[in-house]
């Protein structure tokens, strides 16, 4: 038979245990968001703005847009993409594309090799060229 | 029960219990090295609390036996010092509460002792590293305190009585 003093004993271990539990619970950190905000605008075919504001560690904008939704995974080979925030530019029926502008310029480089830099504004507009062949 | 070796107040060996000592340390390095695959679940508490209230005082010598196999085959590290003093402050402890006979009061000694290892520690961190480091040192390996804690309670509430009836009785045939 255990004594009265060996049973405050074990609640004296089991408070201990749970504050410790408590402790290191409450010192974990927390889910951090990523360290820079940037801005990308779709603009679709009918004029429609949308805006994302989000929070990133990536580096490269593609991981962004794949990781926020805006274009699907699998969509992006090579560069280049169709779909974007649900709106598919088909240039073989439509000679439609995705512009893609960093700030208000038209990007030089595409979406996979744009650095991500914090406080950057990103741009994808819906476009369709009225000009081919020679 | 009574034994031959009341050892209370007596630090002199005989040559038996020099052989017996030498052996119950190498053979807790060995138990510790057999179940190193389970974090934290190590049967040093177990034998260290047995040693104490089996053979008093003389815990000491196969407490050491056991630290020094630890040191000579792992190397010299910070967690030496740690070696140097918690095995002996749970040994004090075995020591104080002797006369209890209730298995679960000693898988709340070694259940708690596992829980504060991490903080017991942490005194010499202090030291060495500063307090902030020590005190984040020891909240980030908590979840390995509560595993040691766990394990020191179950190991100690199933083979503390049976292991110290039998030492007793074959401590007191050498």
């Amino acid at each position: 038979m255990n004594s009265k003093k060996t049973w405050i004993a074990l609640g004296a271990l089991v408070v201990v245990l749970a504050v410790m539990v408590a402790v290191f619970v409450l010192q974990q950190p927390q889910a951090q968001q990523g360290s820079k905000e940037i801005t990308i605008t779709v603009v679709h075919a009918d004029g429609t703005e949308k805006v994302f504001t989000c929070r990133t560690d990536a580096e490269y904008l593609d991981e962004v847009l794949l990781a926020e939704g805006i274009i699907p995974e699998g969509n992006i080979v090579d560069g280049m993409f169709s779909i974007v925030d649900g709106e598919t530019a088909s240039w073989e029926a439509d000679m439609a594309y995705w512009a893609f502008f960093v700030g208000e310029e038209y990007a030089v480089k595409g979406i996979c090799d744009t650095y991500v830099e914090d406080g950057a504004s990103y741009k994808l507009v819906y476009e369709t060229s009225t000009y081919w062949g020679e | 029960m009574k034994h031959r070796h009341t050892g209370e107040n007596n630090w002199k060996l005989s040559v038996r219990e020099i052989a017996l000592f030498g052996v119950l340390g190498g053979l807790t390095f060995a138990a510790k090295l057999v179940m190193s695959g389970l974090p934290n679940i190590e049967p040093v508490s177990l034998m260290v609390m047995l040693f104490a209230v089996t053979f008093g005082k003389k815990c000491v010598y196969p407490t050491s036996v056991y630290v020094a196999m630890e040191i000579l085959v792992f190397g010299i590290n910070i967690w030496n010092v740690y070696y140097l003093y918690v095995w002996l402050i749970l040994a004090l402890a075995a020591y104080l509460m002797r006369k209890n006979q209730e298995p679960l009061a000693w898988a709340i000694l070694s259940g708690m002792f596992g829980l504060v290892f991490g903080a017991l520690c942490g005194i010499t961190d202090i030291f060495i590293m500063g307090f902030g480091v020590a005190v984040a040192k020891w909240v980030s390996g908590i979840m390995f305190d509560v595993v040691h804690c766990v394990a020191n309670f179950v190991i100690a509430l199933l083979l503390f009585k049976p292991l110290r009836d039998l030492m007793q009785k074959l401590y007191n045939r050498i």
